[in-house]
């Protein structure tokens, strides 16, 4: 029947006329604000009375597009928030740069959404201060029970300013700033010369922020680790600790089980000996059993070298099946007096495993070789004859399997640790008071 | 609880603690001043300007396992923008004051003593002020105020245009204090903390628009 009804204006919201180039200014929180900005021209005026005072003129810059628009509400925290006012601020003492969103609400005041590099901060304001924890360097503060490291000391100052704020902002308005970090919070003090205060600020994820306002457009990328992001590390590093410790008890289930099921059984031994004068170096031996199951077989070479060499190349050859086996082992040892010290060098006895040797009938075929003379510096004799003992063992324990297994499955707890420094020492790489050892790269003192 | 007829309108006036010894007629907004069972009319007060406060009179709370009701407001006006200050009425008696400024509630007791207090020209923030046995405070603020509107009942006249200088200040563990110079009488002392919205479980709140 009748026509829409326009929703009456609400009671808070004022609209007039900016004094500075009459365009229409609306005020959202008529009575909590105290300056605003002139969405046309950029004048702060004093709305703290009906003078309307100008804080400052235009400002002469480029208008910016918030990421977050003027007027747009969200829930974070559980609690209806209206963004009110826009600010862009700088460190004076470098070209660093970054955003700060003003939120309203009128139960719970107000706070802050930073942004910088694409990270993004809830900023509560306190009237808690934080106590010194060591008053000669304040490296380090206590605030309600924690603990949080100095990260930046310097000055900010306000570079650009949009909407309405609960003080008289103006551009180019500086405070000293201190941030202390306890990730994911960082603690910030800023002072001037008529007040001191403290915030923190929760790292939060850009894509909370888009749900909560219905952003569409995107933010910008994160650039850098944040000083109080959050390393998911730690997390990861417990479930790896935990895989570690399964796989190690794992391995060392196998490796039990192994122990109990090898036998270490003599299968075969004899004594050869090795004659110079030989025309050939053949030795064929006579057959013996493995049994047990399919294994592994120990084949050792002792022999009483004198700083001379033996060397055995051979098959561990298969007679029913004709399946060959290689193998070689060279002994050798050397021993001498010089500088008024002893010393020796190699071994007589010389082990070789083969893996995986089915039951049977085996017999050995072995080609020796040894050097024409043996001795030093001091003595040499001819190489004619060496004894020789030729032993295999069936189903022998093995310790080497599990430690470079274990070896393997121990470097990705290392790893996972490394990673986890790197990204401390990344985070920390930005500020002045990092407690990784700096590494001073070009300038020397003259 | 007890009322009285207003001098001006004939209105019910009803005063929530024997303490408050001003009104102003919720009817004609005449200000009252209270002798015995005697009101005095003195003035007028204007609507005190609409604010987005979510806080009115009536509105209920609880402080310390205590229950409490505001009884009356003061708003006041300093160089950086307004604040209120709340009359609250304990059920037990007692009353304080709830100071609300920028989403921040500090409830705080006015404490009788014996006090040595430097002048508030010689504060800044910063400045360390012991507060006898209360402890070591330091100054946080110091704002010049102007009384700009009152409602509801209170316990001191409070006319438009009363100045005061009103000195907040904090402690290590989290004390809040707040010294008041009022123009032309004794400094008054108040202690108490900053409470966060949630714990003071506020009921029948202002119905605010769009929120």
């Amino acid at each position: 029947m009748a026509g829409e009804m326009t929703p009456a204006p609400s009671p808070y919201v004022k609209v007039f006329a900016c004094p500075s180039c009459g365009a229409s200014v609306t005020l959202r929180n008529s009575q909590g604000s105290v300056s605003v900005v002139c969405g046309s021209c950029g004048a702060i005026i004093d709305v703290t009375n009906e003078n309307l005072d100008v804080i400052s003129r235009a400002q002469m810059k480029i208008k910016r597009e918030p990421l977050i628009p003027l007027g747009e509400r969200g829930k974070l925290h559980g609690v209806l928030w209206e963004v009110i006012g826009f600010v862009e601020r700088c460190d004076v003492d470098s070209p660093f740069y970054w955003e700060e969103y003003l939120l309203f609400n009128p139960y719970y005041g107000y706070r802050w959404l930073t942004q910088s590099n694409g990270h993004w901060n809830y900023v509560v304001m306190s009237k808690q201060k934080a106590k010194l924890l060591d008053l000669s360097t304040t490296l380090s503060v206590d605030y309600l029970g924690k603990q949080y490291r100095l990260f930046f000391k310097g000055r900010a100052k306000v570079t650009y300013v949009m909407g309405e704020f609960y003080w008289r902002v103006q551009v180019g308005d500086m405070v000293q700033v201190q941030d202390f970090i306890c990730p994911p919070e960082i603690l910030s003090c800023e002072k001037d010369d008529s007040e001191e205060v403290w915030s923190v600020g929760e790292y939060t994820e850009p894509e909370e922020i888009k749900e909560a306002f219905k952003i569409t457009g995107n933010f910008p990328v994160k650039v850098g680790i944040a000083p109080n992001q959050p390393s998911k590390m730690p997390e990861q590093m417990v479930s790896i600790f935990y895989a570690w410790c399964v796989f190690s008890v794992l391995l060392l289930c196998i490796q039990v089980f192994h122990i109990i099921t090898s036998k270490n059984e003599l299968a075969f031994q004899h004594n050869y000996t090795y004659n110079q004068h030989d025309k050939q170096h053949f030795i064929v031996s006579e057959p013996f059993q493995l049994t047990g199951g399919t294994g592994n077989v120990k084949i050792n070479l002792d022999a009483s070298v004198d700083n001379a060499w033996l060397s055995v190349n051979g098959d561990l050859v298969n007679e029913k099946t004709g399946e060959s086996y290689p193998f070689d082992q060279t002994v050798e040892y050397y021993y001498g007096y010089s500088d008024g010290e002893s010393w020796t060098e190699g071994t007589r006895s010389k082990e070789r495993l083969l893996s995986a040797i089915p039951d049977g009938t085996y017999h050995l075929n072995m080609e020796l070789s040894a050097p024409d003379t043996w001795g030093n510096d001091a003595y040499t004799k001819p190489f004619t004859q060496m004894p020789f003992i030729i032993t295999v063992y069936r189903k022998v324990t093995t310790l080497a399997n599990f430690l470079w297994l274990f070896l393997f499955i121990s470097i990705f707890p290392v790893i996972a640790f490394f990673r986890m420094s790197s990204f401390e020492m990344g985070r920390w790489s930005d500020s002045e008071y990092s407690p990784y050892p700096r590494v001073i790269e070009d300038e020397e003192e003259e | 609880m007890f009322s009285l007829l207003c001098p001006a309108c004939g209105g019910q006036v009803t005063f929530k603690s024997k303490a408050s010894v001003f009104s102003v007629c919720s009817y004609c907004k005449a200000t009252l001043v209270r002798h015995d069972i005697n009101l005095e009319v003195y003035g007028t007060m204007a609507d005190v300007q609409l604010d987005m406060s979510p806080l009115q009179i009536g509105t209920r709370g609880h402080y310390e396992k205590k229950s409490f009701e505001l009884v009356g407001r003061m708003r006041l006006r300093w160089s950086d923008g307004f604040w209120n200050e709340w009359y609250a009425l304990f059920d037990d008696g007692q009353a304080s004051w709830l100071a609300e400024a920028q989403g921040f509630y500090a409830m705080n007791f006015e404490v009788s003593d014996d006090w040595d207090l430097p002048p508030a020209a010689q504060l800044y923030p910063g400045t360390s002020v012991t507060l006898n046995e209360h402890g070591k405070f330091q100054v946080d603020d110091i704002k010049k105020a102007e009384c700009v509107g009152t409602e509801g009942e209170l316990p001191f006249q409070a006319p438009k245009g009363r100045r005061s200088v009103s000195v907040d200040l904090s402690s290590e563990d989290g004390q809040f204090a707040c010294i008041e110079y009022p123009a032309g009488e004794l400094c008054r002392v108040f202690l108490g903390r900053y409470y966060d919205f949630d714990q003071f479980k506020f009921s029948f709140l202002r119905e605010l628009d769009g929120w």
